[in-house]
């Protein structure tokens, strides 16, 4: 018990067992909202509302369920250093792909890149 | 029994004031975000390049995709939970919840076999066009990420039913498996707006 005493003193999750179910209904209201937009004729607005939504999920569940918000710096700062490689690696290579000329094959689409991807850029341009 | 927790804690404390053990798993899911960055930015560059059918929009089934994302989401509610009793010493608890996670990770898993086994039925295997090669690479991959995880929470499981438990920090082991948990969750939350929810 002196243990879990102290367990509880340096690492309890600050938050309590009603909190994470409201946590928990709150992704799934956003996961229903996402899928209203995915069938909903949003036109240009749909990707990014799309990419806001998911994004606002990953944040939730990071900092409150993974306790990031309430840890240390240091978790916080080499998660980040992931985080922001792993972006530079995927705008990178759609970057890359997309504009390579010599890419004419095109697909049964007729297109010479994918769909998401030039959306993505397209969203990565605006901001 | 006190002093042994304080000295186990002690042990593991790096000179930078945190758990060298929680500091591993927060380097392994960074390392993770590039491999999942690497077999996304795949997918995004072969989508729309295939030569022959199906294509994603003439198989893909987002409402029992959209289920599973359900069950995968819940399933994180559930680990928090398994955390919070593990560190407020409520083991039943942190046993139920822990179960609770189990059963609907195996319950996602079986949405995915079902969902891969609809694909080959229809036509589409890892080698029929690009879109199958990317989309059974990163899925099938997530997949071995939550078939891990369920492997890695039945083992603490299983180590919680013994006399001793999971020892003096056992809800650091809990806490540990619930980082490794939840980054399945948020993968998956990319992967099902990339995949399922942007039209192609």
């Amino acid at each position: 018990m002196a243990s879990d005493a102290h367990a509880t003193e340096t690492h309890g999750p600050p938050l309590n067992p009603r909190q994470y179910l409201v946590i928990g209904l709150i992704l799934t209201v956003i996961t229903v909202v996402e899928l209203w937009v995915s069938y909903s004729s949003l036109g240009s607005l749909l990707v990014p509302t799309l990419l806001i939504l998911s994004t606002v999920k990953f944040i939730i569940v990071v900092a409150l369920f993974m306790h990031l918000k309430f840890e240390s710096r240091l978790f916080t700062w080499m998660f980040l250093v992931g985080l922001l490689l792993a972006s530079a690696i995927l705008i990178s290579l759609v970057a890359l792909f997309w504009n390579d000329p010599s890419d004419a094959l095109g697909g049964v689409t007729g297109e010479s890149s994918g769909h998401a991807g030039r959306l993505l850029l397209d969203q990565v341009r605006v901001l | 029994m006190a002093a042994a927790s304080n000295a186990a804690q002690a042990e593991h404390h790096t000179s930078a004031g945190v758990d060298n053990r929680m500091l591993l798993m927060w380097i392994f899911l960074a390392s993770e975000c590039l491999f999942f960055a690497t077999l996304i930015s795949t997918y995004l560059i072969f989508q729309g390049e295939s030569l022959v059918g199906p294509l994603p929009g003439e198989i893909l089934d987002i409402p029992t995709t959209s289920a599973s994302t359900f069950v995968l989401l819940m399933s994180s509610v559930t680990m928090v939970l398994a955390v919070y009793g593990a560190q407020h010493g409520s083991k039943l608890m942190m046993k139920l919840s822990l179960l609770a996670t189990i059963l609907l990770g195996l319950i996602f898993l079986g949405f995915q076999v079902y969902e891969f086994r609809m694909f080959v039925h229809e036509g589409l295997t890892l080698s029929t066009n690009q879109f199958g090669s990317s989309f059974f690479l990163l899925t099938g991959f997530h997949g071995t990420h939550v078939g891990v995880g369920v492997l890695y929470l039945t083992s603490l499981l299983i180590g919680s039913t013994r006399r001793n438990g999971l020892g003096s920090d056992g809800g650091t082991h809990i806490e540990i498996a619930g980082l490794y948990w939840h980054f399945v969750d948020i993968v998956w939350i990319i992967i099902f707006t990339i995949i399922y929810l942007i039209p192609s």
